[in-house]
């Protein structure tokens, strides 16, 4: 199968960039997969379902302190502390998700960025856990290669798995809400389970994200963990590459790391700047991504091809319904 | 088959459902019709469980359905449409149709899409996005996706309202052939020939309740419904 192959390739192509790579590109490339990975998560909830969130953030700082913490004071080893960390955030979101997701539109926007205000007070405040604005120190990381490794392979997953729900009828409940949700809730679709079901996968990469971060940095405090920046690079990734699509976040993460790093290199006073404008023309020029540029143009396959592919030959049609 | 009873509901000081009350026989179309503002459409809502009721019960096949989600409602086999069809645009015809269902294997259900898609003559819109479709092809999506779910009771909004004479009478005919195959119908509609010559019975609402409910004819003639409509004549 083709296919199969492509994707063993890609994935053992990825895999052997540390043989080869010093430090330096290693954390550049540690940099695009995290924000890609975060890009995939916030997709889901966001880009698939349509509950645009400023504060999937919450569940990266969780999983940042989780690990940190089991860390130092466990001395768990950090890949399962960066999967507790996910699990963790996967159960918080439970019964925040099934508060938040009651609201909707700008308010479960503005309730989501809200919600990661409160969680970085909280790091803050509960010192004798997180040790408040001081911060968590973590021994420090000499060998990238593994961190790498552990980045990609979550990044992997997330595009294996949004590609498995674009083509699932769970990925069209998802976007039946995204486009009306009182219709789909009148035809049956349990809407405030399948929003909670995205919501919570949606938390739990972001939390192993945060987990295998904090490991990576050696450090945690509340302003780094709980960053609106990184939310807001995510959701631009995405709104770049294209959302509720498969290869939008990747396409987005992908373009945004190596901009940032060319303007950063060759404007070093102004790349914020010059990286806004980015934003704003793409926005304006192309609303639906690159990803629905590069279709148009050909250049990528159509998304959601399942049903058209059972459609294409179908077994012999009869006059009347069932 | 349907049994609604004492149905109540209050929008601030408004009674826009009060004390509705009336019985649906299976296998039957049945017109609700009413003037404007008379409550058909929030009694829709109330049965479907989009608004919640004051006062009164909904019994769907002997089952107390009042107060239900409408996904709990829609999985019981009682399906509804709304006067504006309310499609997932960005989704095409096919996905719509299949986003809500859940039994079958994936196969099955595209079989089944694509046959009720002939049935309303859109075999050929199947992956065009909904968003892209005219209003009428719209209704009978929304109809079609609908019977997807294999629905015991359908209730319809309007289904013909803004849809030009020859797509109605295609729509009627549609109806007419579900109903032989044992589905229940209510249909509000303005369209006074098109809904009698639809109907077995048809239940007259005005200022919140039902007033009259019987054959076509009969209700025709009843004094109460004149009222209702022309006013009330003067000697």
């Amino acid at each position: 199968m083709p296919r199969a192959l492509l994707v063993g390739l890609a994935l053992a192509g990825a895999g052997a960039v540390p043989l080869v790579a010093n430090n330096y590109v290693l954390s550049v490339l540690i940099s695009l997969a995290m924000f890609t990975g975060l890009a995939y998560a916030w997709n889901i909830i966001s880009g698939y379902t349509g509950y645009l969130s400023f504060g999937q953030v919450t569940f990266f700082g969780v999983g940042a302190y989780t690990a940190a913490v089991l860390i130092i004071k466990l001395h768990v080893a950090w890949p399962l502390a960066a999967l507790a960390g996910g699990l963790l955030a996967a159960l918080l979101s439970l019964p925040l998700g099934w508060i938040m997701l009651r609201l909707r539109g700008p308010y479960f926007a503005i309730g989501m960025l809200g919600l990661s205000r409160i969680a970085e007070r909280i790091a803050f405040a509960w010192e004798p856990v997180t040790d408040g604005g001081r911060g968590l120190y973590l021994p420090p990381v000499l060998d990238l290669r593994a961190v790498y490794w552990a980045v990609v392979l979550v990044a992997a997953a997330l595009v294996g798995i949004t590609s498995l729900l674009d083509n699932s009828r769970f990925g069209l409940r998802l976007l039946a809400i995204r486009e009306d949700e009182g219709g789909a809730d009148n035809l049956g679709i349990n809407t405030t389970l399948a929003k909670l079901q995205a919501f919570v996968l949606s938390a739990f990469f972001p939390g192993v994200l945060g987990g295998i971060y904090a490991w990576h940095v050696s450090y945690v405090d509340p302003v780094t963990a709980f960053a609106t920046q990184i939310d807001l690079t995510a959701i631009v990734a995405v709104l770049l590459g294209g959302a509720g699509t498969v290869w939008g976040p990747l396409i987005g993460g992908v373009t945004l790391s190596v901009l940032a790093e060319v303007l950063w290199a060759r404007f070093p006073f102004i790349h914020t700047a010059l990286f806004g404008a980015l934003v704003i023309v793409t926005v304006l020029f192309l609303p639906k991504g690159l990803a629905d540029a590069f279709r148009q143009r050909g250049w990528l396959a159509p998304g959601r091809a399942f049903l058209r592919r059972l459609a294409a030959r179908p077994a012999p049609l009869e006059a009347a319904p069932e | 088959m349907l049994h609604v009873e004492g149905l109540e509901k209050r929008f601030g000081g408004l009674r826009a459902v009060d004390g509705a009350t009336f019985r649906l026989q299976p296998g039957v179309i049945t017109a609700l019709i009413g003037p404007n503002g008379s409550g058909k459409t929030t009694t829709f809502d109330l049965i479907t469980g989009n608004v919640r009721p004051n006062a009164g019960v909904v019994r769907f096949e002997g089952r107390d359905i009042t107060g239900l989600s409408p996904w709990q409602v829609a999985r019981l086999g009682l399906g509804r449409t709304f006067q504006l069809p309310r499609l997932f645009g960005e989704m095409t015809v096919l996905e719509n149709m299949t986003a809500a269902v859940r039994e079958g294997t994936l196969r099955e259900v595209v079989h089944r899409a694509l046959k009720l898609l002939d049935f309303v003559g859109l075999t050929a819109h199947a992956d065009a996005p909904a968003s892209s479709l005219s209003y009428g092809q719209r209704k009978l999506t929304e109809l079609a996706r609908v019977l997807m779910l294999r629905p015991r009771l359908v209730l319809l909004d309007e289904p013909f309202a803004g849809v030009n004479p020859t797509l109605a009478r295609a729509i009627a005919d549609r109806l007419l052939a579900l109903q032989r195959q044992g589905t229940t119908f209510l249909v509000i509609d303005h369209d006074m020939p098109l809904v009698m010559g639809l109907a077995e019975t048809v239940l007259v609402m005005d200022m919140g309740s039902v007033i009259a409910a019987g054959a076509p004819k009969d209700v025709r003639d009843d004094p109460r419904v004149r009222e209702a409509y022309f006013g009330t004549a003067r000697p």
